[in-house]
């Protein structure tokens, strides 16, 4: 048997009777996204002319990362003003902390192994008394601790399990409320109260709030222009953009440690079903039933079964999407929680946790987009295909 | 046990079949993608957009594939 590290939780705190440990992971995770935001806000600061020292490494850093990503060389300095450097004080900072995790978590992996009587080893025993008087002096040292004998399976699969939080009676029935559904909750008060706060007093320049929901709005709609007609766009935004902002929020709760709704797979499956029943009901209401009908024997009537088994597995692929990736990355993560819970989580969080669960919710978004555009399109070229064949017709009659 | 290292092998072997095509299939796809846009740059906005399309269909197949395996280790363990 293996042996690993605990989730060393430093605190422990109830969250409407969902027990949320904060572990040394998620603390570093925490960390590295709040220097990715204070990079991005400091990077819109005029710095100054000379780098010297340290913001020197990092200004060449970052004109080295611009350079990949833009596939241009740094504008050289000259008339113009400088332009603010994106991310430099972030490639510090990170860099910062990392070396200093590194050296860490090293330490603790190196000081509690049974080292061989190598020259590593030597070098080792040479500098573990360092090591240990920092760790013993530190507020880090207890939480470090090594725990053994753990049985990963039984957690990993503890963990995936749906908790009660609390339930009540309804009319002699017992309604459970599961700790998924409190999230669910949490993501739908958050959504209000931004659409709240971001709506109202609108000003002619956009400044704060105003341009983050501007640019969201933006970007949906950008969204939807490539799989709908431009007419329909206006009309889905608010659709396609609040169950993409939804589910994109919902798994983002998994940064903070709480229970993702979509490793249920209720929650994805109940989507699917719902998304589904809007596309075809707004569909419906854009081309009217006959329109529907149309789209449905499009390009020929031999289609219809097709089309008909098509709805069930577009249900079933928009479900097991979501859910295949959220409940993976779930499980990934709390692997990667057990087995090291210091330096790990934060990195690969930043995809599994921030990227995947974004990018998953963006193509429920997309996807819902692409069939009402797709359908709606259909009845249309139906209907044009139809008046060519009655034009024809009425040329040779 | 002997049971228990099966389900492991076959979860392993689902999820590896199903990434190897997978990522030959979305290997292909932005493949030609990048040939059309390099050849008519000013269209590259729908290639893009089909592409985007084409691939969540094709990570479609691999992540059934994931949810297959996660079954198998999580149910018949």
């Amino acid at each position: 048997m293996l042996t690993f590290f605990e989730i060393h939780a430093i605190a422990r705190f109830d969250l409407l009777g969902i027990s949320v440990p904060i572990t040394v992971g998620m603390v570093v995770q925490w960390a590295m996204m709040a220097l990715v935001f204070l990079g991005v806000a400091l990077s819109h600061r005029q710095t100054s002319d000379v780098p010297r020292g340290f913001r020197n490494f990092a200004e060449i850093m970052s004109a080295t990362l611009r350079r990949i990503s833009t596939r241009r060389a740094a504008p050289t300095a000259g008339h113009r003003a400088r332009r603010p450097i994106p991310g430099e004080s972030l490639s510090a900072a990170v860099t910062a902390v990392l070396l200093f995790l590194v050296a860490f978590w090293t330490t603790e992996a190196v000081t509690s192994l049974p080292v061989e009587k190598t020259p590593v080893g030597a070098l080792v025993d040479a500098v573990t008394p360092i090591f240990l008087a920092l760790k013993e002096r530190t507020i880090l040292g207890p939480v470090l601790e090594r725990f053994s004998g753990q049985d990963i399976g039984a957690e990993i699969s503890a963990s995936i399990q749906v908790r009660e939080v609390f339930g009540f009676d309804l009319f002699g029935f017992h309604v459970p409320v599961a700790d998924v559904v409190v999230v669910m909750w949490g993501v739908m008060a958050v959504l209000f109260v931004a659409a709240f706060f971001l709506g109202r007093r609108f000003r002619p320049v956009p400044k704060g709030g105003q341009l983050l929901a501007e640019n969201l709005v933006n970007g949906l709609q950008a969204l939807c222009r490539t799989v709908m007609e431009p007419e329909l766009v206006d009309r889905y935004v608010p659709y396609v953009g609040s169950i993409g902002l939804f589910i994109a929020l919902c798994n983002v709760s998994s940064v903070f440690r709480l229970p993702p709704p979509a490793k249920n797979p209720a929650f994805p499956i109940g989507l699917a079903v719902l998304s589904i029943a809007s596309v075809i009901v707004f569909s419906i209401r854009e081309v009217g039933l006959k329109g529907f009908a149309r789209s449905m024997l499009y390009p020929t009537g031999i289609m219809l079964p097709f089309k008909i088994i098509d709805f069930a597995t577009k249900i079933i692929s928009l479900s097991l999407r979501l859910f295949g990736n959220i409940f993976g990355a779930f499980v990934f993560m709390e692997f990667i929680n057990i087995i090291m819970p210091i330096l790990l989580p934060g990195l690969v969080g930043l995809w599994f946790d921030l990227a995947d669960g974004i990018i998953q919710g963006l193509v429920f978004a997309y996807l819902n987009a692409l069939y009402i555009g797709e359908i709606v399109e259909n009845a249309h070229l139906a209907e044009h295909a139809e008046h060519a064949v009655r034009a024809g017709r009425a040329e040779r009659g | 046990m002997a049971a228990t290292s099966l389900i492991g092998l076959a979860a392993a072997l689902a999820i590896a079949i199903a990434a190897f095509g997978a990522a030959l299939g979305i290997g292909m796809a932005s493949g030609k993608a990048f040939d059309a846009a390099a050849r008519q740059p000013e269209i590259f906005g729908k290639i893009q957009a089909l592409l985007f399309t084409a691939i969540i269909f094709i990570e479609a197949t691999a992540i059934y594939a994931l949810v297959v395996s996660l079954l198998l280790i999580f149910v018949l363990k």
